[in-house]
């Protein structure tokens, strides 16, 4: 199965279990969960469910592309199911099937692995799922996000999709996936990996950088500010979707930052501390404005 | 008729840490209700898989004993009127219990006489009482971690899915949240059938097995070890895979030989077994094999493909390791000293950077106290400061337990002597005392280090809270001083580490935190009776060694039980005539058995600390003393005298409570 084909039968069977295809976030996150149609989606009483492909970059793994097993971008594959359906276990492991796995031949043991993202003020129990002693899946029934107690309660499947690809095509690097019959993922991927392992460890401009975080975190603050001045009447239209989004883009500031080695001791605490508060007081505005009674009533 | 019971609690996999734990706690709240209840009188036996808790009792009665209990109702002066008929407080007394007012009677009780009434209760038939209880008994668990999956409001260590309850052929009916309780099973997630019907008790636990569940834990573990028989004994390693499988199976993989050579075996085998859940092999001769053992929740593995699937995945991480065994050997461990000031110790206690430098402070003032037991402090300073230098390395970062032991690697591939390999190599050092004495201190530099920081900023252990396992640092701390022979003032180090952060921390609180490690070390697992180390510490808790030597003593002295009823009588004297203090005056002792005693005790004082000795003596004062008792009245109408009395008993005291106080040891 090619990582294309992979891909595609993860979505048809997502899409036939009444999930909406989404496409992948187009800013950088250092996780699927922070993709708004995660983040922000298992927060209210609506159901949804969702699935989409989301690369994600995390600047402190690349390895210029030159390890068989560590990438700085890697694709996830995420599905989101809220409310968390009672046969979810069963969804999941046909899933396997569907990407050609023979249940009956392998060894499948879902181990306790609990979830926790300090910056998003988010976490969950559940379990890293593992495939003849490899792991390939993050199965978590979300608990709280920004802050917030979720009600109903989301299941969160995250597949790490080179993993799975390289089991299924049993080869020993990534770098030598097919991504069709006829392109390896080294021919799609690698430069990616060694141009931005460079800059992240060797070029990124700290100073920039800073002034980045900064710049991001105040204009930020400044919106929660002046959503929490409105009357509640008026806050129907106020642009939390793009507060969002430059919380996402500190988060990936803070990250190029630590790759770079400009965070001391005490600055890294004070920065996720910094990331999360934004985090959360957006969670808890989204509340206020898109479930205004669920968030008086609890429900 | 009494007849078995049967409950199946169907859960997502729970973790393996707690599965054990929990399914045992279930069945002592179904025994503690199932008795206070009347319903059984034999204890159930708990069983479980990672997707079920099981509780069996072969004998529950069907029907609740029917007890008589007196009830009583309102006070006589107002359930009887002036007439002596019963008042309506009575007489509704009477109504709300469903008795005829003739079926009333008087009791008397230390309050007064009550109304009071004879009541029938029980007879429940067991399905009912039964449907009540479990649900009790299973929300009454206590969680480490729970969780929500619907809105219930249930919550539970992992989503409950099915509930499957019996007694005999009978269903129990009762719910949990939005399940309702069934005749029905569900098997192995491959090798059974998804539901299977349960008709009757008996079914257990065959038909599970028919459905690829070994519901019996003993008998899962017994499946591995007979599978698995070249394996290095690792008891935690097996409870986790006998809780992590419904039905274990072995398979054997192999990895590339040349891996044993390349790479430490400490790094070989914390792969295999923290990471992968793997069992080492040892060759025939003892040394690592380069093959492993996984248990796998399936029935064998006929194509392979699973022992291809492990072998894969261990080839990626041995070769993970192996890159980072030749990128960390790039930088020496002295240049990762700047590096040391990136990573965190405590937040508000500063870097690795800090603290490596107070320990190597810490650990040269120790090496000093032990140079006449040969301890080098030029080895001792050099480990202490390079101790914490492979937190900054790729292998500690990845894996995390191998922390120490990799600074003794890596010092050793860097040309370090030995000696300071091994001090870094034993700094945690938990499962015995480091080997060297240079160890010691690096080791114990860490760990005061760490307890007086934290009790600088408060960060005390409490009850059952201890995040930072300061406990477990302070039993090391002790173990150590013990075991390795060494004498040691904790106050004073504690001081001295302190110094080191320039902070102020609670001194008494520390005393009492290292006297209860030391009363756990010297009392754990009878080694010495808890009174007599009460009786030990009572007379000093600041230096275990010396502690340990005069449990030892005590232990050993027949004078003790002799010696101690004499000092309490001596005490009490000293205590109820209000002993001012003053020092004893040889020239003004009158009678021949004050001098006799005075002479005695002074006999005592010697230089060595030759504790057998010195009790032997102390027995000896056992005759003194009575005879001081029987002769000398303290009570001298010369105030002089009587206070020089009071003198020599308290300082009589004072020397023989010098190794033990025996007047604990005989209030023990």
């Amino acid at each position: 199965m090619t990582f294309q084909d992979l891909v595609r039968n993860l979505q048809a069977y997502w899409a036939e279990q009444g999930c909406i295809l989404q496409l992948p976030f187009d800013l950088e996150v250092g996780a699927g969960t922070m993709a708004p149609e995660s983040f922000l989606r298992v927060l209210g009483p609506d159901p949804y469910k969702v699935a989409y492909p989301q690369p994600s970059r995390r600047p402190a793994d690349g390895r210029y592309g030159e390890n068989p097993n560590r990438l700085y971008k890697h694709l996830q594959f995420q599905v989101i199911l809220k409310p968390s359906p009672e046969d979810v276990q069963d969804l999941y492991l046909r899933s396997l099937e569907a990407i050609g796995i023979d249940l009956g031949a392998h060894d499948i043991k879902f181990e306790e692995d609990n979830w926790e993202a300090p910056t998003l003020g988010a976490w969950g129990l559940g379990w890293q799922v593992m495939l003849d002693g490899l792991e390939i899946t993050q199965f978590t029934y979300f608990q709280q996000c920004g802050g917030q107690d979720l009600n109903p309660v989301s299941c969160e499947l995250t597949y790490g999709l080179e993993r799975i690809a390289a089991f299924l095509q049993d080869v020993d690097s990534i770098y030598d996936i097919r991504w069709n019959t006829a392109v390896s993922y080294r021919d799609v991927r690698f430069l990616d990996e060694l141009h931005h392992s460079l800059y992240n460890f060797e070029k990124a401009d700290v100073a920039r950088l800073w002034d980045t975080f900064n710049g991001n975190e105040q204009e930020c603050r400044d919106l929660l500010v002046q959503f929490r001045q409105l009357p509640a009447t008026a806050r129907g239209r106020f642009p939390l979707l793009a507060a969002y989004e430059l919380c996402l883009r500190c988060s990936h500031t803070f990250n190029l930052l630590d790759a770079r080695g400009a965070i001391s001791v005490t600055q890294r605490v004070d920065m996720i501390q910094r990331v999360r508060s934004l985090a959360v007081g957006i969670a808890s505005a989204w509340m206020q404005q898109q479930h205004p009674i669920a968030e008086v009533t609890g429900a | 008729m009494p007849k078995p019971l049967l409950i199946e609690i169907g859960c997502e996999e729970i973790p393996a840490r707690v599965v054990g734990p929990l399914a045992r706690q279930f069945a002592e709240n179904l025994n503690r209700h199932l008795k206070s209840a009347g319903l059984a009188e034999q204890d159930g036996v708990a069983q479980w898989t990672p997707r079920r808790l099981i509780y069996l009792n072969d004998e529950v009665a069907e029907w609740q004993p029917e007890r008589e209990e007196e009830i009583l109702g309102p006070p006589k002066k107002v359930a009887v009127a002036a007439d002596g008929s019963f008042t309506p407080q009575a007489v509704g007394f009477a109504a709300r219990n469903g008795l005829p007012v003739s079926a009333l009677y008087w009791q008397t009780t230390p309050k007064g006489d009550y109304v009071a009434a004879k009541r029938k209760t029980g007879g429940g038939a067991a399905p009912d009482l039964l449907g009540a209880l479990i649900p009790q008994a299973l929300l009454e668990i206590q969680l480490p971690r729970a969780m929500r999956w619907d809105d219930s409001g249930v919550r539970f260590i992992r989503p409950i899915r099915w509930l499957l309850a019996c007694l005999d052929d009978q269903l129990v009916p009762f719910q949990i949240g939005k399940l309702k309780s069934c005749m029905e099973s569900r098997g192995h997630r491959s090798l059974g059938a998804a539901r299977f019907p349960v008709s009757r008790c008996t079914n257990y636990p065959h038909r599970w097995q028919d459905n690829g569940v070994i519901p019996d834990p003993a008998q899962r573990r017994a499946q591995i070890e007979q599978k698995a028989e070249l394996v290095r004994r690792d008891e935690d390693l097996l409870d986790t895979l006998v809780n992590l499988t419904e039905y274990p199976d072995t398979i054997t993989g192999e990895f590339d030989a040349a891996y044993l050579g390349s790479l430490p075996q400490d790094v070989l085998v914390t792969v295999m077994r923290d990471h992968q859940k793997y069992f080492a092999v040892n060759d025939d001769s003892g040394n690592l094999a380069a093959r492993f053992v996984a248990v796998i929740n399936q029935k064998g593995d006929p194509r392979g493909l699973i022992r291809h699937g492990n072998e894969r995945v261990l080839k990626a991480r041995f070769s993970d390791a192996q890159f980072f065994w030749e990128q960390d050997r790039k930088m020496g461990l002295g240049e990762r000293l700047a590096l040391l000031e990136q990573v965190t110790f405590q937040v508000k206690l500063g870097s690795y950077r800090q603290k490596s430098l107070r320990m190597r402070a810490l650990a040269e003032w120790l090496a000093k106290q032990w140079q006449g037991q040969g301890c080098d402090a030029g080895v001792a300073v050099i480990a202490a400061e390079l101790a914490k230098c492979d937190l900054t390395t790729e292998m500690v970062k990845e894996f995390t337990e191998l922390q120490g032991i990799m600074g003794g690697h890596y010092a050793r591939a860097e040309g370090q002597p030995e000696a300071i390999a091994m001090a870094i190599a034993d700094q945690y050092a938990w499962d015995a005392p480091p080997r060297t004495l240079e160890g010691a201190a690096v080791s114990l530099a860490d760990k005061f280090d760490t307890i007086a920081g934290m009790f600088a900023i408060g960060e005390i252990p409490s009850g059952s809270a201890d995040p930072f396992g300061l406990r477990r640092q302070a039993n090391g701390i002790v173990r150590t001083l013990i075991e390795k022979a060494l004498p040691l003032s904790l106050s004073q180090t504690c001081y001295r580490a302190l110094a080191g952060y320039a902070l102020q921390a609670d001194s008494a609180a520390l005393a009492n935190f290292f006297r209860e490690r030391l009363f756990f070390y010297l009392s754990e697992n009878g080694r010495w009776s808890r009174p007599l180390v009460a009786a030990v510490l009572a007379a000093g808790a600041d230096n275990p060694l010396d502690a340990a030597a005069r449990c030892r003593a005590v232990a050993s002295a027949p004078e003790a039980a002799a010696v101690a009823a004499v000092v309490k009588r001596a005490r009490n004297i000293v205590r109820k005539e209000n002993w001012t203090g003053t020092a004893v005056d040889p020239s003004r002792l009158t009678a021949s058995a004050e001098e006799a005693l005075y002479a005695a005790v002074k006999g005592l004082d010697r230089a060595d600390s030759d504790y057998a000795a010195e009790l032997a003596a102390i027995g000896g004062l056992a005759a003194p003393l009575e005879q001081f008792f029987a002769e000398v009245r303290v009570n001298d109408e010369n105030p002089a005298v009587r206070a020089n009395r009071l003198a020599l008993l308290a300082w009589t005291v004072e020397r023989l409570t010098r190794i033990a106080d025996f007047s604990e040891f005989a209030a023990g």
